[in-house]
This record gives structure tokens, C-alpha cells and sequence, in this order.
């Protein structure tokens, strides 16, 4: 089975074509300035459908994670074990990623994590994180 | 004069693997047994509600009660809120009743797990029980999502990765009693820190089954099933739900609730409110548990026990039967069984074993208040139901 990836719709075209660019951009609303994640058409932070889409600086800290060791079913079985974990940004949203570039056992709450580029296909580039410099 | 609603009838099939059973034979089978038991026929149900399986036909309710001959219903719908759906099931079958719309509800569920041969990360791309684009494409498993939480958990009460082992251990315990549970062989914490790592820090002995099953109740009039006095009351119901991406939940509501504070303690509160009872008040608890990690939040959500302290509560025999508060009384999702739609209904049916005592070997003494709770998506959709022995 192959590797489940996004399917890009109206709302979040902007973003996946910000990360096959690598210079991913996310959501600010125009009246109360707040960031948000996932893509969506109204701020759930205040309603408005005004927002302007925004570079972000690629600069977190890792709030949770989990190690996957085992994925029955298969399409990460290759890609296992496997850091899933959730990255809060400095702008303000969390998402979900994976950690690469260091060794499982150095991965940490709070550790600070930089923006890295995943291509998948010619068409998806899944935003993932690495320790920060 | 008021009406009020009662669960009036119980019924599960085994949970062993039914390969001769379609997902709509095992519902019939557990209906069939449900209405028998409230001395009740097909013919008296007019209300139905379904937690339809994983690939079902959005008219799944429709089929089933074409299966269970029940021609007119009054109310008939399927329920989409995974394993939070029990409880407010009931919550829409109590307010049927007592409205005067149905005299008697059915609510039903089962599925093959085990038996239709699909693999929990299958399940999630195929149905898309958690997002599909911004969450699984990173590789997220169902435990790995309530791993996420359990981390976090760890971290912010400075606990280690055995925390939790304790509940695993005490589910084993009280299903060993439990001649219909799937694991019945005594463990201890020693047994889960062998079990193999499955996302970190879940060990396999933390997670719940998968296998097949069903099970259904009738919600009725009271007074008017069989036998009233082995009719099981409400108290109180509350639900709460929250959100479904991780993020949003990490991020919370500002108001105390995050990843590790759910909005269990608001379906708590109308729950408890709603009965006038406190948790000193339960004889016994029925906590959906499809991790260690999710009964664990519950637990302290609702005060059962203080916050990061639902590991060492557990470990230090409180909630055994013969502690303080016995939980999970049958084994739980965790070593009873866990079939899939109708996965927390074996907490209900449980706590109306316990309040009628007709629990066997593993009754509780003198049981007359149940808390059950269920719970879905993570940790972001709940249900909190008190029921009392009938008075």
C-alpha cells in the first residue's frame, strides 16, 4: 500500500504549494493577526474571512512526540521506527510532523526545531522538522 | 405524569472471532438478545439508534432494523461520534422516552475487527477516523495519537514511561473473573514493561484489543419491561466535545483545557450535577479505556483521583474490585474485549450487570451507583453517564 499523502483542495492550495516551494506560509488573519493551522476559510479565533497568507520563520519547539514502532497496515512500515510529533511554532499554531536529522533517543519536549523540506512526489512536500542550528 | 426512561434490557455476543457473522448478523444477534431481556419483542421497539461500522452504508440503520423487522420507527438514525456515541445514545433515547416520541429504543452496534482482516493504519486510510491530510501523511497510528498525549502527560507531571502500567494490570485482573473476556491470564507491571513497544512510551499491554463482536440495550418506559426491578435508571448524562486535529487541541480553549485537560470534566459536572451525586457517592466505574492514557485523563478529569496521580491511585488498589472504587469491572476495552463500533457499549452493560447484581464472580457488594464514561477522537470527545440500581 502506498504512502497516504494529502489531497489538496481550495482551502489549502496555498499551503502545499508554499511547501513544493520551501518556504512554507500559513494563514494570518487580517483583523485579530492570528496565525492558524490547518488551512481554513474563517479564523476560529475571531470569524473573520479575511486573511492574507504569510511566510513563517520555520522556528519551533516540540511539544509531545511519540516513536512509532510498529504500523500494521503497512504504508510506514518501511519508514519505521518513526518520530510523529507535535511541533509548536513561533507564530503561534501547532502541527503535526516528523523529526529527521538526529538519532530518536535525542528527540525532547521542548527541544527546539527548525523547518526542513520533504518531497514526496513531484507535487507533495510534506513540511517536516529537524533540530535547530 | 412524567415518564420517566430506564435501560431495560442488555445483550452482547461472544467476542471470540465471528467469521460467520456479517457486521449486521452479530447487531442482530446482540438486538435479539437485548430485547429478550427485557422480556420485550421486536414489535415493541420503535426507536433505533446505530454506531454503524467502519465502511457501512451511511443507511446502515435502515438495514439493520430491515434485518430486526421493524417496520415504522419513529426515530432511527446513525450516531458518528465513535466511542463517545454510547453514552449520548442514551442521552437521545432517554429524551425520546420521556418526550413521548418512542416507547422503547434500541441502540446496537457490532463489527468484525478481527475477522474482515483490516489493520489499524488500513482502517484510518480508508475512513479516515483522524485527518487525512495534515495528520496521517506523517505516519500517525491510532496509538501513536494517544501516545502523543501520554508523552505529553508524562512530561508535565515528571512521571516515568510505567506510570500507567498499573491500570493494564488491574483491567487483567478483573477480566480474569470475566469468563467472556478475550485475555484472562493474570500480568503485572513487569509483564507490560516486557510487552513490546508499539509507540512510545505505549507498551502493547496498554492498548486495547481488536477483535469482533456486539452489543446492544433498550432504553424504555420504566416500569413497563419484564422484570422493573432489574431496570437500570439515569441519573445523569453529560457529553462534551472538543476538537479533532492534535493542534487545536495542544493549543486548547485558554480556559484550562489543553492535551492533557480534557473536556471530560464538563460532561463531569452535568453529569454529577445532574444526579446530585459525588464521585464519593459511585459504587462502581466504567471507564472507556482504549489506552492506558485515555482512562487515565478521565479518571482525573472527573476527580476521581488528583491530577498526574491516576497511575499510582490505580497501582495502589483503589480501583480494584474490592478498593475504593472498583473500575472496569468487566476488563475493559483493554482485556475484555474492544469490537470496534460497539467497543465502550460493553461498559454499559457492564455497569447494568453490576446494578441488577447479576456480575457473578466479579460482582461488586451492594452496587447501586455506576459512573460510566465514553470517549473518541483522541481525547477530545466525551460522554459521562450516572445510572442507579432501580429504587
Amino acid at each position: 500500500m502506498p504512502r497516504p499523502l494529502p489531497t489538496i483542495n481550495r482551502d489549502s492550495e496555498p499551503y502545499w504549494v508554499s511547501a513544493h516551494d520551501h518556504a512554507l506560509k500559513m494563514q494570518r488573519c487580517k483583523r485579530c493577526d492570528q496565525f492558524r493551522f490547518y488551512p481554513s476559510l474563517s479564523c476560529h479565533f475571531c470569524g473573520s474571512l479575511e486573511f492574507d497568507w504569510v511566510p513563517i520563520s520555520g522556528k519551533g519547539e516540540i511539544h509531545t512526540f511519540t516513536t512509532v514502532y510498529r504500523g500494521p497496515g503497512a504504508p510506514f512500515a518501511d519508514l519505521l521506527p518513526l518520530v510523529v510529533a507535535m511541533v509548536t511554532l513561533e507564530e503561534g499554531p501547532t502541527m503535526m510532523s516528523n523529526i529527521v536529522g538526529c538519532q530518536i533517543e535525542d528527540v525532547k519536549i521542548g527541544m527546539p526545531v527548525e523547518l526542513a523540506y520533504e518531497d514526496v512526489n513531484d507535487q507533495i512536500t510534506l513540511p517536516v522538522f529537524k533540530p535547530a542550528r | 405524569m412524567a415518564i420517566t426512561a430506564v435501560m431495560s434490557g442488555i445483550g452482547e455476543t461472544s467476542f471470540q472471532d465471528l467469521p460467520h457473522r456479517t457486521a449486521i448478523g452479530i447487531c442482530v444477534e446482540a438486538a435479539t438478545t437485548a430485547v429478550a431481556d427485557a422480556g420485550l419483542t421486536m414489535k415493541d421497539i420503535d426507536g433505533l439508534l446505530v454506531q454503524p461500522p467502519f465502511f457501512a452504508s451511511p443507511r446502515f440503520h435502515i438495514l439493520v432494523s430491515e434485518a430486526l423487522g421493524i417496520y415504522v420507527k419513529t426515530l432511527c438514525d446513525s450516531t458518528s461520534m465513535g466511542g463517545a456515541s454510547y453514552g449520548a445514545q442514551l442521552l437521545t433515547a432517554k429524551w425520546a422516552v420521556e418526550s413521548g416520541l418512542c416507547n422503547n429504543v434500541l441502540i446496537v452496534a457490532g463489527e468484525k475487527l478481527r475477522t474482515v482482516e483490516l489493520g489499524g493504519a488500513m482502517i484510518m486510510s480508508q475512513s479516515g477516523a483522524h485527518n487525512m491530510d495534515y495528520e496521517f501523511p506523517y505516519g500517525a497510528t491510532v496509538p501513536s495519537y494517544y501516545a502523543l498525549v501520554a508523552t505529553r502527560y508524562l512530561h508535565e507531571y515528571g512521571l516515568k514511561d510505567d506510570a500507567l502500567y498499573p491500570l493494564a494490570v488491574t483491567m487483567r485482573n478483573h477480566a480474569a473473573l470475566n469468563p467472556a473476556a478475550l485475555k484472562r491470564d493474570p500480568i503485572t507491571v513487569d509483564d507490560v514493561a516486557k510487552s513490546p513497544m508499539i509507540s512510545s512510551p505505549l507498551r502493547r499491554l496498554e492498548c486495547s484489543l481488536v477483535n469482533d463482536g456486539g452489543a446492544a440495550y433498550v432504553v424504555s418506559r420504566k416500569g413497563t419491561s419484564s422484570s422493573p426491578r432489574r431496570e437500570v435508571e439515569f441519573l445523569g448524562i453529560g457529553i462534551a466535545e472538543s476538537y479533532y486535529h492534535v493542534g487545536h487541541l495542544v493549543r486548547g480553549d485558554g480556559k484550562g483545557h489543553d492535551l492533557v485537560r480534557t473536556v471530560a470534566d464538563v460532561a463531569g459536572k452535568r453529569a454529577f450535577g445532574q444526579a446530585g451525586v459525588t464521585v464519593d457517592d459511585l459504587d462502581v466505574a466504567e471507564v472507556y479505556d482504549s489506552f492506558s492514557i485515555t482512562a487515565a485523563v478521565q479518571l482525573e478529569d472527573l476527580g476521581i483521583c488528583g491530577r498526574g496521580e491516576a497511575g499510582a491511585f490505580v497501582g495502589a488498589g483503589n480501583m480494584n474490585i474490592g478498593g475504593k472504587l472498583p473500575m472496569n469491572t468487566h476488563g475493559g476495552l483493554m482485556s475484555c474485549a474492544h469490537p470496534g463500533a460497539c467497543g465502550g457499549m460493553t461498559h454499559f452493560v457492564e455497569a447494568v450487570r453490576q446494578l441488577r447484581g447479576e456480575a457473578g464472580q466479579r460482582q461488586v457488594p451492594d452496587c447501586e451507583i455506576a459512573l460510566v464514561t465514553s470517549a473518541s477522537a483522541i481525547a477530545s470527545n466525551f460522554s459521562v453517564s450516572i445510572l442507579a440500581r432501580a429504587r
